[in-house]
């Protein structure tokens, strides 16, 4: 996902969740970065879908987060987080 | 893959742009070191002083893009454990002998990570496969030179290698701030 919250698979074709799951728990890329051995510019190549992560540092920014891999990265869109708290009401309140 | 300090003589080359002049500004040094290179032994036979001139630009202008030492704006291609030079020194130098002027190395600077190594391996396969190119050329023109002119020969083949041998340790610092995207504020801020 891009920096601006619009989905995007950039240049990797995959898309992640990374910038959500670090903006909500007010975690910087550098300390992103420290964990999992990365430079923290790594981090936003990763973010923009510019560079597509090993199946290692894919694992270890799962671990990080505590999610398993396919909660973060995905070769298809996401669903949106407030459709996936809400479900049909916010679907309803979008096409009104 | 760029270094993290994003300076070269207090200029930021965090901006594609920026590295794109820098590049052009480059290799138009060393199109005119072959202009006076040319020039210069076509006025005189080769001497020694021509020699020295020759090789301390050989082994002082690719410092100025780096990728060899810490300091320069690409980061060093670590991991070649077998390349005499590259545990010689941590800072990059400008000329041969002197205080590290480029810049200052950071921890951050002397390691690559898995994307930077990726990066750092596709470009120097891109120059393997370019230079296959460049060396079939040069020894074209080369031999021409001999069927035409014999008696440049000498200071030719002097020149073809000092040329040969700028584009190969260019080649790959080219590619890479040419083609690196701007690092964004967030890429360029702090690290916290």
């Amino acid at each position: 996902m891009s920096d601006n919250g619009i989905q995007s698979p950039g240049e990797s074709g995959l898309y992640n969740r990374i910038a959500v799951l670090r903006a909500e728990r007010g975690i910087s890329r550098q300390a992103l970065a420290d964990a999992v051995g990365v430079n923290y510019q790594t981090i936003g190549f990763l973010e923009r879908g510019d560079y597509g992560p090993s199946l290692k540092l894919a694992f270890q920014i799962g671990e990080y987060f505590g999610l398993p891999v396919e909660a973060i990265f995905s070769t298809k869109p996401f669903e949106l987080l407030s459709q996936q708290v809400y479900g049909s009401r916010s679907t309803l309140k979008e096409s009104a | 893959m760029i270094t993290t300090t994003n300076k070269l003589f207090g200029f930021s080359v965090a901006r594609r742009s920026t590295r794109r002049i820098l590049v052009v500004v480059y290799w138009l040094c060393i199109a005119a070191f072959t202009c006076a290179f040319l020039f210069d032994q076509m006025r005189h036979t080769l001497d020694v002083f021509g020699i020295i001139i020759a090789l301390q630009i050989l082994t002082n202008l690719p410092s100025l893009l780096g990728g060899v030492r810490a300091g320069g704006v690409i980061k060093p291609y670590r991991g070649v454990k077998w390349a005499p030079l590259m545990d010689r020194d941590e800072v990059q130098t400008v000329f041969s002998g002197a205080r590290p002027v480029i810049g200052s190395a950071t921890a951050a600077d002397l390691a690559l990570d898995e994307r930077e190594t990726r990066l750092r391996d596709r470009v120097h396969f891109v120059s393997y496969t370019l230079m296959r190119w460049i060396t079939l050329f040069l020894f074209a023109g080369y031999a021409l030179l001999a069927l035409l002119r014999p008696e440049w020969t000498r200071q030719a083949g002097l020149f073809l290698f000092i040329l040969l041998a700028l584009v190969l340790w260019s080649l790959p610092q080219t590619l890479i701030l040419w083609n690196e995207p701007d690092m964004s504020a967030t890429d360029m801020e702090e690290p916290r």
